[in-house]
């Protein structure tokens, strides 16, 4: 491991750079592949793409060492896994039936993946209930998490997303 | 009576565990009976209250908060009957509390004992008006950390405070006694300092605690906090353990409240968990919409820009290998690194802008306009939905053209693996 999560003096710097430098190579990624005219289908597909190139950038800076990066890479690629099944499954139109099958064994292993069990009510999770129920939608992969560690993966999230926001104006 | 003895040197009796009571007012009359009462409660809540030993110096750092040691008189008083109610009991529960204490779990409580061992200290120096033992030097150390541990505190004791005033005797026993992590020292420590006060009665009270090492001096004490804190008093928690842990875990969400404030911007002034959640959300949502509305603007002007890669690779490679290496050397390569990069880039983007000509980027703004507008709704339902967020992504982008996304993954999952050391 290159760091613990409370060292981050050093690597707010170390993250916006290696931000930047993903987040551009993923948009120029778009950009090469991607021959669009302007219509509102592509603007906001493209829009989508690139909010999820950024927040992948992001995450994937953070690497795994946080839970809410792991939670967005998660659901980033699980949606990619079934966008791609679902492309292949549109353009090949083989045996469906045997396809579905394999389609649905697929989403049942993506969907089996929960990495936090529900925990148990312990300590009022909710102190303030609906703040932190809000905080925990806000913040990918806070679902299950307890306070304390909410606190810290929101905190880690925020600094990321800021870092990541002033990187994106550099890039503007 | 009441008024021979001092407040402070009852606190020393108590060892750490006295916290002098606010409603020093309070007639004892009741209190005694109360006292008597909650002595008998101990040998039921007994393994429950043993338990919840490290509570003791929680009841010291709220005694020198309140600090309003007006009616301190008619302690050693109050105290004795306890201590002599107490010997009996405590002797029973001589071995439980370690049980108990470990099965709280020591990392909980050796936080607390070590936040709260400076606490009997200042205790002492809020206390010892009329005397003070060495507590003075601590004092002005303690203030800051036990106005910081009072404020997760508080949390709990205004519980109490609000609704229960005068009675519950026994839960202020438990949750007092759960509190603090008895360490010999501690009350080897109030101990000593209380003797030289002098006074008899609370000597003899406070010898048998140093005796015990404070475990028996917890129960007792808290015995007597049953008459003196009603204003502290707690609601009794469903069992000890679970209050102790509950503590702990307040205290550590406030401290990364705390880290939450400085990270979020203006809230400084901000005091108080409920505003300061609302702030946190506030501000991750609005980042959220600010990632949102600058990728939508990159996206629109995405297929004129041409990314200064060369230069921004380079300097990103150079910088990344800063990054890990270095601190300070790097830290002061990668801002003049940064500045650089930020050229780069913004003369990529400049030239991408520059690229496309009036005509398009009027057309772009009014697409922008308008797609902001219809983006504007979905952004506006879900913002608070992260997961529904990508999911309106997702649907919108199934519509099949290229899995683009697939291609940034598999740029970016390279970068993922190397950004794990």
């Amino acid at each position: 491991m290159s760091s613990s999560p409370q060292t981050t003096s050093t690597n707010s710097a170390y993250l916006t750079n290696q931000f930047a430098h993903r987040f551009v190579r993923a948009l120029n990624n778009l950009n090469h592949t991607k021959t669009s005219s302007h219509g509102h289908n592509q603007i906001s597909r493209r829009t989508s793409r690139v909010k999820i190139a950024a927040y992948t950038a992001m995450a994937s800076v953070v690497g795994s060492r946080r839970a809410w990066s792991r939670a967005v890479l998660w659901k980033i690629r699980k949606r990619s896994r079934i966008r791609s099944l679902l492309l292949r499954m549109n353009r090949k139109r083989v045996d469906h039936k045997i396809f579905n099958c394999h389609h649905h064994s697929k989403v049942m292993s993506l969907k089996r993946r929960n990495p936090n069990p529900k925990r148990q009510y312990y300590f009022n999770p909710f102190r303030n209930s609906s703040q932190e129920s809000k905080l925990r939608k806000l913040v990918p992969g806070a679902q299950t998490m307890d306070s304390w560690c909410l606190m810290g993966e929101t905190a880690d999230y925020i600094k990321c997303l800021a870092a990541q926001g002033n990187n994106r104006k550099e890039v503007q | 009576n009441n008024a021979t003895t001092s407040p402070s040197s009852l606190g020393f009796r108590l060892g750490n565990v006295f916290v002098p009571p606010r409603n020093l007012d309070m007639c004892w009359g009741p209190m005694d009976s109360a006292v008597k009462r909650g002595g008998m409660l101990f040998p039921p809540a007994g393994s429950a209250v043993l338990s919840q030993f490290p509570a003791d110096s929680g009841f010291i750092e709220r005694a020198a908060r309140l600090s309003s040691f007006s009616g301190g008189g008619g302690y050693e008083d109050v105290i004795n009957p306890f201590g002599n109610v107490h010997e009996s009991s405590l002797s029973a529960y001589r071995n439980r509390p370690q049980e108990g204490f470990l099965g709280n779990g020591l990392k909980a409580a050796s936080g607390e004992g070590s936040k709260e061992m400076p606490l009997p200290v200042d205790c002492v120096s809020d206390d010892g008006r009329q005397s003070k033992q060495g507590g003075s030097s601590f004092s002005g150390n303690i203030l800051p950390g036990e106005a910081e541990f009072s404020g997760g505190d508080y949390e709990n004791s205004n519980e109490g405070l609000v609704s229960k005033k005068r009675r519950s005797d026994q839960d202020t026993e438990y949750n007092q006694v759960k509190r603090s992590p008895q360490t010999p020292s501690e009350v080897t420590k109030n101990n000593n300092e209380g003797q030289p006060k002098g006074e008899n009665n609370p000597n003899s009270v406070a010898n048998k605690p140093s005796g015990k090492h404070g475990k028996q001096a917890s129960p007792s004490s808290d015995a007597q906090k049953e008459e003196y804190i009603h204003v502290r008093a707690r609601r009794g928690q469903a069992t000890n353990s679970h209050s102790l842990a509950e503590r702990v875990r307040r205290e550590k969400i406030s401290e990364r409240m705390k880290f939450l404030q400085d990270l979020v911007p203006g809230c400084s002034k901000v005091t108080g968990k409920a505003v300061m959640l609302d702030e946190i959300i506030n501000y991750v949502q609005s980042l959220q919409r600010q990632v949102e509305f600058l990728s939508m603007k990159l996206a629109t002007v995405n297929p004129r820009m041409d990314f200064n890669l060369e230069g921004l690779m380079a300097k990103d490679a150079i910088e990344s290998r800063l990054g890990p290496s270095g601190s300070l050397g790097a830290d002061m390569a990668m801002p003049y690194a940064l500045n650089q990069s930020q050229m780069a880039i913004m003369q990529g983007g400049i030239s991408g802008v520059g690229r496309s000509s009036d005509a398009d980027s009027r057309t772009f703004t009014s697409h922008l306009m308008s797609i902001s507008g219809g983006f504007k709704d979905p952004a506006s339902q879900v913002p608070s939905t992260w997961d529904d967020e990508f999911h309106n992504i997702f649907q919108m982008g199934l519509n099949p053209t290229t899995p683009i996304s697939n291609q940034n993954l598999g740029s970016t999952p390279p970068d993922h693996l190397k950004a794990e050391p």
